[in-house]
C-alpha cells in the first residue's frame, strides 16, 4: 500500500467513471457515473494527506481530511439539485433519456 | 493451562469473544423483549398475556420460533430475488452493530479485556459519532423490502420509513450536537464518566438533568428511528396491511421483528450511556470503597465492581425498554402528514433553538459558574 | 506483501469489479447497489488510510444521505427489474477510448508522482536522520499524520485555515436546498394541473412516490 497503488486505483475508478459518462444514456445512470469519479477524486485527496506529494515528504493529515469533506458537502448539494431536477423531468417528460432531452435545443 | 492463557490472551480471540458476547446479550435479549412487550401490552389492556407454556409464559418464545420455523417460505412473484431476500438482513443489522460501540460496565484491572477501563467491545474515540453513521445505513433495509416485494402497499411503507428515517436523523444530529457542545468529547466511555459528578453535591450530573430538552428531543427521535408506536407508520397494519413487511413470512418475517427489537435495545442503551450516566449511579464509589475493605483479591473486587455496573446499566436499559413499551400500548399512532410535521415544523426548530441556548449558556451562564462542559 | 497490503489490494479489486457493475449493469437499481458498494469500499479504504473523519463523513453523507435519494429517484422513475438498452457499439467504443485515454494519462501521472513522492519522503527522512534519532521522526511523522476531531475542528473554523471555505459551503449548501425545493415544487404542480396528456395514466407505484415527494418537498 503506497501512493502509487492508491492514485492508480483511483486514475482506474475515474476512467470507469469516463466509461459510464458517455455510455449511459439515462440521467441517474450518467449521475452514479459522475459519482464514481468524484469518489476518485476524494480517494486522490486522503491518499496524499496520508502519503505526502513531491513537495513535501509528508502529508497534511487535516487538510486531506478538510478537503474531501468539502468535496463531499459540494457533492451532497450537486446530488440533491440533480435529482429534483430528475424527478422533475420524469413528472413532465415520462423518460429520462439524455439524448431525447432537447428543450433548450432552439 | 499456561497454553491455554496464552490462547485466552491473544487480542484476536479476546475480540472474538467479546464479539460473541455483545452479539449473544443483543440477541438473547430479542425474544426476552418479545415477551416482555406481550406481557405488558396483556397488562395493558387488562389481559393476562401468555402463560400457558412454561413458567409465566417464558418458553412461549420458544413456540414462536418453532411455529415461525415451520411456516411457508414465500418469494413474491416478479420480485428482485437478491435485493428480497438482503432485506431482513440489512434491517436487522444495524441495530446489532451500534451495540458494539457502547460501554456496558467497568472493566478495571485488566488492559486487555478493557482498554481505558471501560467494557465495551469496540472502544473508540469517535464512537458517538460511529453510531450515528451506523444508524444513518438504517433506512436502507426497509426501503430494499418495500421496493423489492413487488406491492404498493408495501412500497408505500417503505417509502414512509425512508422519509421518516432521514426526517428524524436530523433532529437526532441535533440533539447531539448540543450534547457534544457540553461534553466536549464523541468517547462514549468518556461521556459516561463524566456523568459520574454531583450537581450540588446530591444529584447525579446525569445528562439528562444538565439537558432536559436534548434528552426529549433524542427521545423522540428514537421512538421514529427504531419505528415504534407512535411513529410505527411504516408497518401501519389498519393503512398499510403490513408495510413493509407484507409480503414476508417466516423466519424472513422473523429478522425484521428481531432487527426492530433489536434496534430498541441499542437505542435503550444509547440513551442510557448519553443521558442516564450510563453504568454509574450515586454512590458507585462509595460502595467500591467498601468491597475494597471486605472483599480480599484485587481480582475478585473488580468482577464485582464490573458486575455491579453491568447491572445498574442493564436495569436502567430495561427502564428505558419498558417505557417504550409503556408508549406503545398508550398512545395512538401519528398521521403521516402530522408526523412529518411534528418533525420538520417543531423539532427541528426546537433542535435548532436548543442548539443556541445551550451555546448562550456555555458562554455566559457555566463558564462563569464554573461547570459544565 | 503483508496482511495489510493484501487486504488493501482484495480491496481495491472489489471497488474496481463493483465500478465496473455500475457503469455496466442493465438494472439501474442494481447498478445504484453497486454504486453503494463503491462508496462503502471507499470509507473503508479511507479508514485504511487513517482518515477516519473522512471515512465516517462518507458513510453518514454519501451512504445514509446521498444514496437514499439517489435509491429514491430511481424507484420513483423505473419499473421493478426493467432493463435499460444497451449501449449502441459506436458508443461503447467511443467510451471505451476515452476511458483508455484518461487512464493512460492519469496512469502515467500517478507512477511520475508516486516516484517523486517516494524521493521526496526519502530526501525529508535523510534530513531528519542527521538532526534527530530515527524513532523521534518516526513519532513525529505519526503524530502529524493523524487527523484527530480536535484539531480538524481547530483547522476548520481557524481564519488563516479553512474559515471562509467552511462559511462558503453553508452558503451553498443553503442554495442548493432552496434549488432543489423550487425544481421539486415546479413538478408538482406540472402533475397537479394535469397539463400532461400522459398523466392520466400514471401507475400505482408512481402516485405513491409522487404523494411521498410532496408531504416531503413541503418544507416549513
Amino acid at each position: 500500500m503506497n501512493l502509487t497503488a492508491c492514485l492508480l486505483l483511483s486514475a482506474a475508478l475515474f476512467s470507469i467513471g469516463a466509461y459510464g459518462l458517455v455510455t449511459r444514456r439515462n440521467m441517474i445512470a450518467a449521475l452514479m457515473s459522475l459519482e464514481l469519479m468524484v469518489n476518485a477524486a476524494l480517494i486522490n485527496f486522503i491518499a496524499f494527506a496520508r502519503f505526502g506529494g513531491t513537495h513535501a515528504g509528508q502529508g497534511d493529515a487535516q487538510a486531506g481530511s478538510l478537503f474531501a469533506l468539502f468535496a463531499v458537502a459540494v457533492t451532497a448539494a450537486e446530488m440533491a439539485l440533480a435529482l429534483a431536477i430528475v424527478v422533475a423531468v420524469h413528472r413532465q417528460r415520462r423518460h429520462l433519456d439524455i439524448r431525447e432531452l432537447d428543450g433548450l435545443h432552439g | 493451562m499456561g497454553s491455554l492463557m496464552t490462547v485466552l490472551t491473544n487480542p484476536w480471540v479476546i475480540m472474538a469473544i467479546k464479539i460473541g458476547v455483545g452479539l449473544g446479550l443483543v440477541m438473547g435479549m430479542v425474544p426476552m423483549m418479545v415477551w416482555m412487550e406481550r406481557k405488558v401490552s396483556a397488562r395493558f389492556q387488562l389481559r393476562r398475556g401468555p402463560n400457558r407454556v412454561g413458567p409465566f409464559g417464558l418458553f412461549q418464545l420458544i413456540a414462536d420460533s418453532l411455529k415461525l420455523l415451520w411456516k411457508e417460505d414465500f418469494l413474491p412473484r416478479n420480485t428482485d430475488r437478491i435485493i428480497f431476500l438482503a432485506a431482513p438482513i440489512m434491517a436487522f443489522l444495524p441495530g446489532v452493530l451500534s451495540f458494539a460501540l457502547i460501554p456496558i460496565g467497568v472493566a478495571g484491572g485488566n488492559e486487555l479485556l478493557g482498554p481505558g477501563g471501560v467494557m465495551a467491545v469496540s472502544y473508540i474515540s469517535m464512537g458517538l459519532l460511529v453510531a450515528m453513521a451506523v444508524s444513518s445505513v438504517a433506512a436502507y433495509g426497509i426501503a430494499f423490502a418495500g421496493w423489492a416485494s413487488n406491492n404498493q402497499y408495501s412500497l408505500l411503507g417503505g417509502i414512509r420509513s425512508s422519509a421518516q428515517l432521514i426526517s428524524y436523523e436530523i433532529v437526532m444530529g441535533m440533539a447531539v450536537v448540543s450534547l457534544l457542545m457540553m461534553t466536549g468529547t464523541l468517547n462514549l466511555g468518556e461521556i459516561v464518566q463524566q456523568q459520574q459528578e454531583l450537581l450540588f453535591g446530591f444529584i447525579p450530573s446525569w445528562n439528562i438533568i444538565r439537558q432536559p430538552l436534548t434528552f426529549i428531543l433524542f427521545l423522540v427521535a428514537a421512538f421514529a428511528e427504531t419505528n415504534r408506536a407512535p411513529f410505527d407508520l411504516p408497518e401501519a397494519e389498519q393503512e398499510l396491511v403490513g408495510g413493509y413487511h407484507t409480503e414476508y413470512t417466516g423466519m424472513r418475517y422473523a429478522w425484521f421483528m428481531n432487527g426492530e427489537y433489536a434496534a430498541m435495545f441499542t437505542m435503550c442503551s444509547i440513551l442510557t450511556t448519553l443521558f442516564l450516566g450510563g453504568w454509574g449511579f450515586p454512590g458507585l464509589g462509595r460502595l467500591s470503597g467498601i468491597l475494597h475493605l471486605v472483599v480480599l483479591g484485587q481480582d475478585i473486587q473488580w468482577m464485582l465492581v464490573g458486575l455491579i455496573t453491568f447491572g445498574a446499566f442493564f436495569t436502567k436499559v430495561a427502564l428505558l425498554v419498558f417505557f417504550f413499551m409503556w408508549v406503545r400500548w398508550t398512545l395512538p399512532r401519528f398521521r403521516w402528514d402530522q408526523l412529518m410535521k411534528l418533525g420538520w415544523n417543531v423539532l427541528i426548530p426546537l433542535g435548532l433553538a436548543n442548539i443556541i441556548g445551550t451555546a448562550l449558556f456555555l458562554e455566559y451562564v457555566a463558564s462563569r459558574f464554573g461547570f459544565g462542559g | 506483501m503483508n496482511v495489510r497490503d493484501a487486504f488493501f489490494y482484495a480491496l481495491c479489486a472489489l471497488l474496481l469489479g463493483l465500478a465496473v457493475l455500475t457503469v455496466a449493469a442493465g438494472n439501474l437499481f442494481r447498478a445504484a447497489l453497486a454504486l453503494l458498494g463503491v462508496l462503502l469500499c471507499t470509507a473503508v479504504l479511507f479508514l485504511l488510510l487513517q482518515a477516519e473523519m473522512a471515512a465516517l463523513a462518507q458513510v453518514m453523507v454519501y451512504i445514509g444521505g446521498i444514496m437514499i435519494f439517489v435509491l429514491y429517484a430511481v424507484l420513483l422513475t423505473s419499473e421493478l427489474g426493467g432493463r435499460m438498452p444497451a449501449p449502441s457499439p459506436v458508443k461503447m467504443l467511443l467510451g471505451v477510448a476515452v476511458a483508455a485515454v484518461a487512464l493512460g494519462f492519469l496512469a502515467g501521472l500517478a507512477q511520475k508522482t508516486g516516484a517523486g513522492a517516494a524521493a521526496a519522503r526519502a530526501r525529508m527522512h535523510a534530513e531528519s536522520a542527521t538532526k534527530e534519532s530515527a524513532a523521534s521522526s518516526a513519532d513525529a511523522e505519526a503524530g502529524v499524520n493523524i487527523a484527530s476531531l480536535k484539531t480538524l475542528g481547530q483547522k476548520l473554523l481557524d481564519p488563516k485555515g479553512f474559515l471562509i471555505p467552511f462559511e462558503l459551503i453553508s452558503v451553498l449548501l443553503l442554495a442548493a436546498m432552496v434549488g432543489a425545493i423550487a425544481v421539486a415544487r415546479q413538478g408538482g404542480a406540472g402533475v397537479r394541473g394535469g397539463s400532461e396528456p400522459g398523466a392520466a395514466a400514471i401507475s400505482v407505484k408512481d402516485q405513491g412516490g409522487a404523494g411521498a415527494a410532496e408531504s416531503r418537498g413541503a418544507p416549513p
